[in-house]
């Protein structure tokens, strides 16, 4: 049984830039959950407001409407979706889960954090992409005075993470690190785990893709996931399998 | 012979005042008839204040021809002199001129002691809800010798309340004239709207000049406000959160005031009409035309009872097609405003919020009684009445495709009407109200509010 969930997240077309209003980090978790929907598939509209951000009960994108309720971020919709009936990682065992549920933390702490850090704290990529999209739906002198705010706002909270102090290099070593235990995890499987579909699939996927295929001065991280073949692969798979269907219809 | 003796001889002035405080030269046929011409005016006491702003208080001083006149044109230029709030205290003196073959000659002297620069204080302040909050101002006055003034109010964020506010203003009278204000500052100001389900943090600079006209007074301003709004919390209804952002609103606006009411508080004669007109779109996003209208009409009735009738309404356009934010919306409701309704109660709502709408309507008419067992002039007894009221208004969103007809159905469809009676207390520029309230005609999905309801609120008395 589909049930029809309307996704909603931020990518206001501007006349400034080509690809509009969404950074990257926002991006790949949006990724992540469509590619959850699809892999249960379940059914949804995608809906873009340049004030997604404020609109969401957490104040992060995406959040998914159903019926009267809104939930907003990758877990908690797995969540949602969970107590709905639709699984993805039944089939594991406990052990099995508890390594699932490990490398999708891995993802969050390294590689959630390697993209905000990416967009707020490179000073090229602040200044010719990450400002002048993030102020794009808005008036002078908002354009300048939003991005700012928010700015401070991603700088205190990766301060408090440990992570804005970290150098370019030592950002691409964890990632690195990271990406190295993917691939040895995912290794020469279709699937992280047995050959169906779970949410740390997703989550990869999500994340890996939009750093492979996001335009950016900087692409560092972008140059550090082709290293690893199968994980490139594991995405144009992915991308294939559940995404180029539903474009074709 | 100074201004202010009251001697009872006839050739000296009598200074009379009446019970509001207003002063009267009688019309003596001496002083009609006796010739006097003002030959020079010495001004004591200056320091920082420069002579040119005061010396224009003091126009046509030259022209006076009969020492009535005279006297006339001294109490003004010391009333004007007052206004500009530079002096602690003026007096104003005539002195006959030294020299002797010009006998109708006088000297006017003008001594002025100039005030403190630098003066504040805290006071309370209210906010919609009736929270009291402590305000602190401090004001420079008389910066740069002009009359300029600055001030700097800092509203607290106190536990409980839902408002702050810091302002930082500029106001200088152009031209010497204390009635011409020029006036600029900048203002940060965070409210949370608890009915709508969201709070707003406003920054942003204004710029106006307020003048006086055969109408009344005008003030014209420019508004650049960056609003920020956000949810209150996760119960707050979809409608609202789709209004939740960033938003530019830079407008100016028009308003207009024609006060001829009697003494407050509680006028029982005369009326005040206010009127505004903004426009929204000299830049930002946010584009709107508004006009709104406020008329407060009192008549004395017999054993010291009032009444008061008071219409207001309002309406929003929005232009370039783009949705009205909740932001700008009108709210209605509460003790001060359509009693016997929880405060910006009245629909539409969605999940226990209201949503506003482009445009209301409010009327009420009360009947202010002295309270029985206080005098009625003098100490407490003038700031406190019973009253009983009638309140009838609505919001509307009135879409501008349809014509009159369907326009004015939209309103006649859905009034909100209710009645009462209680106390009402008036101290400077606070209202306080104990009311029990009956509503009557209630729309489906207002927050309604019957019986007993308190109040307090800013009322420009």
């Amino acid at each position: 049984m589909a049930a029809l969930a309307r996704f909603i997240t931020k990518n206001k077309l501007s006349k400034l830039t080509v690809t509009g209003q969404i950074l990257l980090p926002d991006s790949a978790s949006c990724l992540s959950v469509k590619a959850f929907l699809e892999m249960c598939g379940l059914k949804y509209s995608v809906v873009l407001r340049n004030n997604a951000e404020h609109m969401s009960p957490s104040g992060k994108v995406p959040f998914i409407q159903i019926g009267p309720f809104l939930i907003s971020e990758f877990e908690p919709i797995i969540g949602f979706v969970n107590t709905k009936g639709f699984h993805l990682s039944a089939n594991l065992d406990d052990t099995e889960r508890a390594e699932m549920r490990a490398y999708m933390a891995l993802v969050d702490n390294i590689l959630v954090n390697a993209e905000h850090y990416i967009s707020w704290c490179d000073a090229t990529v602040l200044q010719t992409v990450t400002k002048p999209r993030y102020g794009s739906p808005y008036p002078w002198p908002l354009n300048k005075l939003v991005p700012l705010k928010k700015w401070y706002e991603e700088t205190s909270r990766l301060k408090a993470l440990g992570w804005s102090q970290k150098t370019l290099s030592e950002v691409c070593e964890e990632v690195q690190t990271c990406c190295q235990a993917l691939s040895e995890r995912l290794d020469k499987n279709n699937f992280f785990f047995g050959n169906r579909p779970t949410e740390l699939d997703a989550l990869v996927f999500g994340h890996l893709f939009t750093i492979l295929t996001t335009p950016m001065p900087v692409n560092k991280l972008a140059e550090i996931v082709k290293n690893f073949d199968n994980l490139v692969h594991f995405c144009a798979r992915i991308e294939q399998q559940y995404f180029s269907a539903t474009e074709a219809s | 012979m100074t201004s202010n003796s009251n001697s009872a001889d006839e050739d000296q002035m009598n200074i009379m005042m009446d019970m509001e405080g207003n002063v009267y030269l009688p019309i003596n046929k001496t002083f009609m008839s006796k010739k006097a011409r003002i030959e020079k005016v010495m001004v004591k006491g200056l320091n920082k204040t420069k002579d040119d702003i005061v010396l224009k208080q003091f126009p046509g001083v030259f022209t006076a021809e009969n020492l009535y006149e005279v006297y006339r044109k001294a109490e003004e230029a010391r009333e004007r002199l007052l206004r500009l709030d530079i002096f602690s205290a003026t007096n104003v003196e005539l002195d006959t001129a030294n020299d002797s073959s010009k006998p109708d000659s006088y000297s006017l002297i003008v001594n002025v002691k100039e005030g403190r620069t630098m003066n504040g204080g805290m006071h309370m302040n209210s906010d919609l809800n009736g929270n009291i909050t402590p305000d602190m101002q401090i004001h420079f006055r008389n910066l740069f010798g002009r009359a300029e003034k600055t001030m700097l109010d800092y509203q607290f964020y106190s536990y409980g309340a839902s408002t702050s506010r810091i302002n930082l203003k500029f106001t200088k009278p152009l031209g010497g004239d204390p009635d011409v204000l020029y006036s600029l500052g900048v203002q940060q100001y965070r409210g949370t709207q608890e009915w709508a389900g969201f709070k707003q943090i406003d920054r942003g600079i204004y710029s106006g000049l307020m003048f006086p006209s055969a109408f009344g007074t005008h003030t014209l301003q420019w508004n650049g406000f960056w609003r920020e709004a956000n949810c209150l919390n996760h119960k707050t209804s979809f409608p609202i959160r789709e209004s939740m952002g960033h938003s530019m609103k830079s407008s100016i606006s028009h308003t207009l005031i024609r006060d001829r009411r009697g003494t407050s508080p509680f006028p029982k004669s005369g009326y005040r009409l206010k009127t505004t007109q903004e426009y929204a779109g000299v830049g930002g996003d946010v584009k709107f035309l508004k006009n709104e209208l406020e008329l407060e009409m009192n008549k004395s009735l017999p054993f010291g009872a009032s009444l008061q009738l008071n219409i207001g309404s309002g309406v929003l356009r929005s232009l370039n097609g783009t949705a009205v934010k909740v932001s700008d919306k009108y709210f209605l409701g509460g003790p001060l405003s359509l009693r016997g309704f929880k405060i910006n109660g009245v629909g539409p709502t969605s999940d226990g919020n209201s949503l506003g709408a482009n445009s209301y309507w409010l009327g009420g008419l009360h009947l202010y009684t002295p309270l029985p067992f206080l005098p009625n002039l003098g100490g407490i007894g003038k700031h406190i009445k019973t009253h009983c009221f009638v309140n009838a208004g609505g919001l509307v969103n009135v879409d501008f495709n349809q014509n009159w007809e369907q326009i004015l159905q939209k309103y006649r469809e859905s009034p909100r009407v209710s009645y009462g009676a209680g106390l009402a207390m008036q101290i400077s520029l606070f209202r306080l109200e104990l009311n029990y309230c009956v509503p009557v005609k209630v729309q489906p999905g207002d927050n309604v509010n019957p019986g007993l309801q308190f109040g307090i609120g800013i009322k420009f008395p």
